[in-house]
């Protein structure tokens, strides 16, 4: 039985019709359109459909979509400014050479924006703890790390 | 195939809910364990599904006044600190916690290991103990802690036990149909001064995003509270993980260790012992049975080195770390 | 160490270019970046055209068997099911890149568990499924090969019982039974070499399978427009996929377009030709357009690209003084149930535990044999990181055996200028000694903190490859590139940015691509063999010459001076010495639109020769790789903690030196260098397939991400990189004398690491991975070697 749920992705509100079942990567795909949000594994292992849900982050491809009801989502999409400034972690993503195949990379941004969030000033320790659940196969995570921890150290107005 | 997802705003109306539907109603909190099984087909979800996650009372930490009503690690009363934990708590709360970090740190250990830092946020500690794996990592700290689950019946009914009536086996509890974990409670120690640590270890291959190979939590009260490191044991217990169908407590440990001196590898050697006599670890794809027998020692050893630590007022943040991982 | 080598520095002269960037990231952005930070690039699974149906696979779920019975009719009829296949609806066309020995769907025969067995297509994936469901299957067992070493035995039972009658792929391969491909070499002569050692050091490891674990799952969606496919895949390699496309279905390549959107990453496992042709087949039985997309549990067990279980024995004669005189090594790939590339992997496995020494006599011999596993063959670097741990243990050991250090005994072995290569081939200049010593110095070898310290040098080959490229300058100044070149994430493709604009003068983030799109550009090789920029680099750069004759040679009219009196930067051609006397490119590039003239070249530069002096007349089974062209050289070195009571290892800093050649995009070998350093730890701690027992023998047990364990960043070690730069002769070599640079980083990795766990425990493991319980049962050899 389908059932009417109104999600809030990236501060659209989005009226949908969902069975129980359907996971919130999937509405985030299939349902909405939003396809930055990746799939990688089927046990909440690689981090690649990584959402925020509240602030915080999520493994969207293990969390029900009408449990995110009420509560705010924030997907890649979302993280660019509205007139499309790229946001400090995207830049430093790509300063850094954070980025290479890319598909691990919107997790990876999402894990770490909730990260800063939290913690504005995290160690290397820190932010290694935080995208331990965000698996990158390219590049050694070395440029993922040193992309974050130079958002983290700029001047908080520059952000 | 999923007909029916229900989102009840009270314990109430959730346990009226279960109980209508019977076995073919699951509660689903963070879901991070329930939709994966289904994802990987090994468990379809259930027909009916019973959020919890607007239920407010089942979220969030709070202090008990104290509560004589259950037997405890420690002794008799009085007792400073007990807490409540609602069984929807994500473990990054309680991870955090500043109670559970100065008076369970064992639990804080536990939580601040599952999974990833999102398992954390969306996993909760109800339907963690609820999943009975015999590689939990919060069981065993309860165990020591002398937690109790607090089960709703459908008629409204509270019953509180001990984790180790609450596991009956790998992925099995005595939860009935229609009853829900509602919360966790742990009562503080006796307010004696007396100098007390517990620590959670798991061995395990990675840093993050793991699962116990074996894990042990222990817990020690020091005897002389006015010597400058505490004294001799005198009360200790022992449990442990993923080396049993469900969590276990090793028997006799108090006993055991009573009036020993906490720095003498013997207490912990013949704490090993015993805890390798109560287990019996299989060999799966983690490891071989013969490696996880052998490594019960050297985990419980550690548990206890920590405890002690912990006890002596040194700080060892959690999740505590093995040996290679030292700083 | 490393100048780097900013593209932009070359032939006009150096001035301007800041030649202390070395090291730095910021010098470059790729162009594909934006849209991979924002999630709107899209990848294959990301597609979807109208009416698109869902495909789903039945595999055969067992390791050996016959096929008793297969009724897809019931499937048909479920509701949303638009068409069921099996290999009887298709013709029985066999294919292989080594051996043509299989088909697309199981044809009689399952051989490993991951065998397609049937295709379903469905209005939703839970229809796919209950379609699969419905059909019946009845496989009677038969007896599974699944040790390599048995296979190889007289009497074994034939994986391929009727072998001899599937077609080599390629002449010279040497088969028998079991073995698809035997391949040997030969120098000197190695009894005499024995002869003259003093001490004779012998060794045996084993390497458990291991997969390449891309974070993007395989996805493909087919559409039919007539009797023309367009396929869009994840492929590694959209032109020989296209191939396998037309072999398959038994239609003309022409009437095939690959195209890949963004690839999210391959490391080989997405190389070859997989699961397209059962797409368009899907698409073609249901006229609806059909997309699959893989789970991760068939990531692991279906694709024929996984690295081989390795078996390698090494018998070394060295003399007192250090020098190693003979070496005798036998290597056995175990292929799993198809030849996939195996065969050709095998030469260069027998390449690899031959190392980049001078030892002047040598024998080698590999053997590719099938069972009934999942098929291994090309993962980045296929057979280097197994073979260089290997080695390199060895190498260890022999040392030890003559009382020398480590990096004192490579460093006297070790080849140079002028010493001859395993099969003949005389080397250049190359930095096989420097490498060594940059990474011991960068570690602080010697340094004796009591931390486990180890080394371990390698070589790899560059892939000399045909290829060609399309180049328009545009009447704006930006430029277009259309080539069939696959970026697969490294960069490489988004780099050739760099050599277009460094020959256009114009800026690098005004050159974009049309590229993995087998209807654009030329025939290229594909994300393969480390040779995008290697062979690619070579055309844009010829086919870019070519504009900026024209350019140059209009704007010499234009400021009414000499062409060999101007110079082409910052998107301006200047006369030299009378910089106030200049015209953009863009206005050059203008002026000739304006009469006419469009700014397009193209080129196929001529393909770099295999190295002179290849005798090894002796080998046998050398058809692909009689040698290694254009050589890289390298060394790593591992610090590690073994926490001595559980066996758990701890790789704290990786140094590496890594002779590329010339480089030319220092972000992006930085970056192939940390990430092949944090596969290679993987490869030597915890990645590994874990086969089941009893009814469940020859079937994986760890086919997901939680007990295949990949390195995450809590664990991934802290990393130094330096470059070696020994360019090749410009006519043997990459773009300005540079050497393949994507699969070398993961190569020694796991060999410095083993020897790091020898040198902190005193125990040396003879597997990898090296899991806790297998350190913790060496540390005590009444555990029992392995440990289980």
């Amino acid at each position: 039985m389908r059932h009417s749920v109104t999600l809030s992705v990236n501060g659209i509100d989005h009226p949908l019709e969902l069975e129980p079942d359907r996971s919130l990567l999937r509405a985030l795909r299939d349902d909405i359109g939003l396809t930055g949000t990746k799939e990688g594994c089927d046990d909440s292992e690689c981090g690649a459909c990584m959402v925020l849900v509240g602030g915080r982050p999520v493994n969207s491809c293990s969390y029900l979509a009408l449990q995110a009801a009420g509560r705010p989502v924030t997907t890649v999409e979302g993280l660019a400014g509205p007139n499309g400034d790229l946001h400090p972690l995207q830049r430093a993503f790509l300063a850094e050479g954070g980025v290479q195949c890319g598909f691990c990379t919107p997790g990876m941004l999402m894990s770490a924006a909730a990260l800063l969030e939290a913690n504005p000033s995290p160690t290397e320790h820190e932010v290694r703890q935080a995208l331990a659940g965000n698996l990158c196969r390219c590049t050694g995570y070395t440029g993922i790390v040193s992309a974050i921890l130079s958002v983290a150290g700029a001047d908080p107005d520059a952000r | 195939m999923t007909r029916l997802y229900l989102e009840p705003r009270s314990v109430q109306a959730a346990v009226a809910a279960l109980a209508e539907h019977g076995s073919e109603a699951v509660p689903v909190s963070g879901g991070t364990d329930l939709v994966v099984l289904a994802r990987k087909q090994q468990a379809p979800l259930p027909s009916v599904l019973v959020a919890l996650h607007r239920i407010d009372d089942l979220n969030g930490i709070e202090d008990q006044p104290d509560d004589d009503g259950y037997a405890t690690a420690y002794g008799g009363p009085p007792k400073v600190g007990s807490l409540r934990i609602g069984a929807a708590t994500p473990h990054a709360a309680i991870e955090h916690d500043a109670g559970i970090i100065e008076r369970f740190t064992a639990l804080a250990d536990g939580s601040a290991l599952v999974g990833s830092p999102a398992t954390r946020h969306v996993g909760t500690i109800g339907g963690n103990l609820a999943n009975a794996s015999p590689a939990n990592d919060t069981g065993s700290a309860l165990l020591v802690l002398g937690g109790k689950v607090e089960v709703t019946d459908a008629d409204g009914g509270i019953t509180s036990m001990g984790l180790e009536t609450f596991f009956q086996g790998p992925g099995r509890t005595a939860l009935k149909p229609g009853d829900l974990v509602t919360a966790i409670s742990l009562n503080g120690p006796p307010d004696d001064g007396r100098r007390r640590g517990s620590a959670y270890i798991r061995l395990d291959y990675r840093r993050s995003m793991e699962i116990a190979v074996v894990g042990a939590a222990a817990m020690v009260t020091l005897a002389d509270d006015s010597s400058a490191d505490g004294g001799a044991i005198e009360h200790a217990a022992l449990a442990l993980t993923a080396v049993a169908p469900t969590c276990i407590e090793i028997p006799g440990i108090a006993e055991a260790l009573r009036g020993r001196d906490p720095d003498d590898p013997a207490a912990w050697d013949e704490a090993g012992r015993r805890a390798a006599e109560a287990a019996a670890p299989i060999g799966d794809v983690r490891a071989p049975a013969g490696y996880r027998a052998a490594m019960i020692p050297v985990i419980v050893r550690r548990a206890f080195q920590a405890a002690v630590r912990r006890a002596r007022a040194e700080h060892i943040p959690a999740p505590a770390t093995l040996g290679a991982d030292r700083p | 160490m490393g100048r780097v080598a900013a593209a932009g520095a070359t032939r006009e002269g150096v001035e301007g270019v800041d030649t202390r960037e070395v090291g730095r990231r910021a010098s470059f952005v790729r162009a594909d970046g934006v849209p991979k930070v924002t999630g709107q690039a899209r990848y294959a699974a990301d597609l979807r055209l109208p009416g698109m149906l869902e495909a789903r696979f039945l595999y055969g779920g067992t390791p050996h068997g016959r096929i008793a019975s297969l009724d897809v009719s019931a499937a048909r009829q479920v509701p949303g099911v638009l068409a069921v296949i099996t290999q009887a609806d298709l013709p029985p066309n066999r294919y292989g890149m080594c051996v043509k020995d299989r088909t697309l769907f199981a044809d009689d025969v399952v051989r490993y568990e991951g065998e397609i067995v049937a295709a379903v297509a469905a209005t939703s994936r839970e229809a796919a499924e209950a379609g699969l469901a419905a059909i019946r299957l009845e496989v009677e067992p038969l007896p599974a090969v699944l040790d390599p070493e048995e296979a190889l035995a007289e009497g074994a039972p034939l994986v391929h019982e009727s072998w001899s009658e599937d077609a080599s792929a390629y002449e010279g391969l040497v088969r028998n039974g079991n073995d698809c491909g035997y391949v040997t070499v030969v120098k000197g002569d190695v009894e005499a070499g024995f002869a003259d050692a003093d001490l004779v050091v012998e060794g045996r490891f084993v390497s458990d399978m291991a997969h390449a674990v891309p974070i993007e799952p395989h996805a493909v969606v087919a559409d039919w427009q007539g009797d023309r496919v367009t396929i869009w895949s994840s492929t590694q390699v959209p032109f020989i996929a296209r191939a396998g496309v037309a072999e398959t279905l038994g239609i003309p390549e022409g009437n095939v377009r690959i195209v890949v959107p963004h690839l999210g990453g391959g490391f080989g496992g997405k190389c070859d030709f997989h699961f397209e042709a059962h797409v368009a087949a899907l698409a073609r039985a249901a006229r609806r357009p059909v997309r699959l997309v893989f789970t991760r549990h068939e990531e692991f067990v279906v694709p024929d690209k996984v690295r081989h279980p390795m078996v390698m024995t090494f018998r070394t004669g060295v003399r007192r003084d250090g020098v190693m005189t003979a070496s005798r090594a036998r290597v056995i790939l175990d292929t799993g149930a198809y030849a996939s590339d195996s065969s050709m992997l095998t030469e260069v496995a027998t390449m690899m535990v031959a190392g980049p020494y001078r030892t002047p006599n040598l024998l080698v011999e590999g053997h590719t044999v099938y069972s009934n596993k999942t098929p291994c063959g090309s993962v980045r670097a296929p057979t280097g990181p197994e073979g260089c741990w290997g080695l390199e243990s060895h190498i260890d050991e022999v040392a030890a055996a003559v009382g020398m250090d480590p990096v004192e005994f490579r460093l006297l072995n070790l080849a140079d200028e002028g010493d001859t290569g395993p099969t003949g081939q005389v080397y250049r200049a190359i930095g096989a000694k420097e490498c060594l010593r940059q990474a011991a110095d960068l570690i602080g070898y010697g340094d004796g903190d009591g931390e486990g310290v180890g080394v371990a040098v390698g070589w790899w080959f560059s892939m000399p490859s045909a290829t060609g490229a399309h180049v328009k300058l545009n009447p704006d100044g930006s430029a277009v590139v259309v080539t069939g070149a696959q970026e697969n994430g490294s960069g490489a493709v988004m780099a050739l940015a760099l050599l277009v604009g460094e020959e256009l003068g114009i800026d690098p983030a005004g050159v974009s691509f049309v590229h993995q799109d087998t209807d654009a550009g030329p025939w290229d090789g594909g994300s393969a063999g480390s040779q995008t920029t290697f062979n690619v680099g070579r055309a844009v750069t010829a086919a870019a010459s070519g504009i900026r004759a024209r350019v140059l040679a209009r704007a010499a009219e234009m400021l009414e001076a000499s062409v060999d009196d101007l110079e082409l930067v910052e998107g301006e051609v200047r006369v030299k010495g009378a910089p106030e006397r200049r015209v953009t490119v863009a206005a050059v590039a203008q002026a000739a639109f304006d009469e006419g003239e469009q700014l397009i070249a193209s080129d196929s530069p001529p393909v770099p020769p295999m190295p002179d002096n290849v005798g090894g007349s002796a080998c046998v089974g050398r058809a692909v790789f009689p040698a290694f062209a254009a050589p890289a050289f390298f060394a790593q070195a591992a610090r590690v903690r073994v926490d001595g009571q559980t066996g758990v290892v701890r790789v704290t800093d990786v140094a590496a030196a890594h002779d590329f050649g010339r480089v030319l995009n220092p972000v992006g070998a930085r970056g192939q260098v940390e990430g092949g350093i944090a596969m290679g730890v993987g490869l030597a701690l915890s990645e590994g397939t874990v086969f089941g027992e009893g009814d469940r023998a020859g079937r994986q047990s760890n086919a997901d991400l939680l007990d295949y364990k990949l390195v995450t960043a809590a664990d991934a070690p802290t990393i130094s990189v330096s470059f070696v730069e020994r360019p090749v002769a410009e006519d043997e070599g990459g773009p300005r004398g540079s050497k393949g640079v994507g699969e070398p980083p993961c190569v020694p990795t796991a060999g410095a690491v083993a020897n790091a766990v020898a040198a902190a425990t005193g125990v040396r493991l003879r597997r990898i991975p090296m899991t806790p319980s297998r350190v913790w049962a060496a540390m005590d050899g009444s555990r029992g070697e392995a440990g289980g």
